[in-house]
């Protein structure tokens, strides 16, 4: 799991700061593809629309010509903070692209086989849950360089990976006390991280 | 004048988790039905066991599309 010490990788994207195809593309990737899913698109679909999201973004149309895997380190964007806040830029190019993959299914399908496109309600609603499970993964990347490692190693395995607390206590060399201190600190910590990343 | 021993919620953690020693536990459920400060501390872990949940299951779903290739 990649995650970034000085600064997020959402927060360098809203700065404007030079960013990446890699880092984007792992970061994002799932969030798209659950998008997708929320669309009623297929898994293939889902893999077109990562692939579509990340060439409107990088606005490199050459990109069609590269596997997923090898495309160049050196391909950067900066995104330009006077078209709006990125998450709304971002939920619009992956709406957009999602309804031209519907679109583009009509042609091969029968119209009366595919199910309607999902709404712009639905959409919305859906966008809001994912984008939070976003945040909620990167707040915990994030959380990785405001604690002591043994701490987060605690929180971990307690919180996330749902492990006994006497395990988790044996195994770090923790009371159980200090491993219910570590869950708590790191709950307070990822509030606060979260609460900042919204407000970005 | 009696200060009010309060309960920390680390010591709550183990309350719940039945981890506290028996009469331990059976001095804490008689103060709780007291005190509205550890009740409400009781209650903010409750709070926090969805947001954990909600944690944890955001970094399954990531993790697991993380990983797929896309299949």
């Amino acid at each position: 799991m990649a995650f970034t010490t000085k600064k997020s990788l959402l927060a360098r994207v809203r700065a404007g700061d030079e960013v990446s195809w890699r880092e984007f593309y792992s970061t994002y990737r799932p969030l798209i593809i659950l998008c997708g899913r929320d669309c009623g698109l297929t898994s293939d679909e889902c893999d077109e629309l990562v692939q579509q999201v990340m060439c409107e973004i990088f606005q490199k149309k050459i990109l069609f010509k590269y596997n997923l895997d090898e495309v160049p380190e050196d391909l950067n964007f900066k995104y330009d903070p006077s078209r709006g806040r990125f998450r709304y830029f971002l939920k619009g190019i992956i709406r957009n692209q999602a309804l031209k993959l519907y679109h583009k299914r009509r042609e091969h399908v029968a119209i009366d086989e595919i199910p309607e496109p999902t709404s712009d309600e639905a959409f919305d609603a859906h966008w809001d849950i994912e984008w939070r499970r976003h945040l909620f993964t990167q707040a915990m990347q994030e959380l990785r360089s405001h604690v002591r490692a043994e701490t987060f190693a605690a929180f971990e395995m307690y919180a996330i990976q749902d492990r006994p607390v006497k395990e988790v206590a044996d195994f770090l060399n923790l009371s159980v006390d200090s491993v219910y201190v570590a869950k708590n600190r790191c709950i307070a910590n990822m509030r606060t991280i979260i609460e900042k990343l919204e407000k970005k | 004048m009696s200060t009010v021993k309060h309960y920390t919620k680390e010591e709550l953690e183990l309350y719940r988790s039945k981890e506290m020693p028996f009469i331990s536990r059976m001095k804490c459920t008689d103060h709780l039905k007291q005190c509205v400060e550890c009740a409400s501390l009781l209650k903010e872990l409750e709070t926090e066991d969805a947001f954990v949940a909600e944690l944890r299951e955001s970094i399954k779903l990531f993790d697991e599309l993380s990983q797929s290739s896309g299949e």
